[in-house]
């Protein structure tokens, strides 16, 4: 089984820092600094997704 | 079983990042789904002091212990009982807590928190992460 991965490049390219909140499908909702505003701007609901913001993915070691 | 394609966050980069919601058991309050880093290399699970004090997580000093990032560089993090919420299932585990963690990620899932509850199987070549 092979699926497509989630692409959600577009939407982070814009943001260096902070939260990105995406509704079900992956629709862009709310950006916030920190993880208590996103969750104020989103208003708490728990059918959102949430990732966090930074400026590059690439080469990482973790 | 559960399956989780693999995210796309930039042009060439894939991270395994699956959907967690952590809750914090003294608050009993929950996140919403975070993606968050399976890291097969790490002891432990680690969750960032902005989701931690979002759920009502005090961070005490006199228990932070010091954690080895890839880079040798040492950083310092609290113990604490979280509930996850993976794949359908709800257990409690020992988190460590930093102040510390990069933007990206602020959710580690590590040997204890993810390996010791699950099965997980990373096929890049079919874009799947798979928990049994």
């Amino acid at each position: 089984m092979k699926i497509k991965p989630i692409n959600l490049s577009p939407v982070l390219k814009k943001y260096k820092s902070g939260w990105v909140a995406f509704d079900k499908k992956y629709r862009f909702v709310a950006h916030a600094k920190s993880f208590k505003d996103i969750m104020k701007k989103t208003n708490e609901n728990p059918e959102h997704i949430l990732f966090p913001a930074a400026e590059s993915y690439k080469r990482f070691i973790t | 079983m559960a399956v989780f394609p693999f995210a796309k966050t930039q042009q060439g980069v894939l991270k395994p990042a699956i959907l967690v919601r952590l809750g914090y058991i003294k608050s009993h309050t929950i996140t919403p789904s975070i993606f968050s880093l399976i890291d097969s290399g790490a002891d432990s699970s680690y969750c960032s002091y902005d989701i931690a004090s979002y759920l009502g997580f005090t961070y005490n000093v006199k228990k932070e212990v010091e954690s080895t990032a890839a880079n040798n560089k040492q950083f310092k993090s609290v113990p604490a009982q979280f509930n996850f919420y993976v794949a359908g299932r709800m257990y409690q585990t020992t988190i460590l807590v930093s102040k510390e963690l990069p933007p990206f990620p602020q959710v580690i899932l590590g040997m204890r928190g993810l390996f010791d509850h699950f099965r997980v199987c990373i096929d890049l070549n079919n874009n799947i992460i798979e928990l049994t």
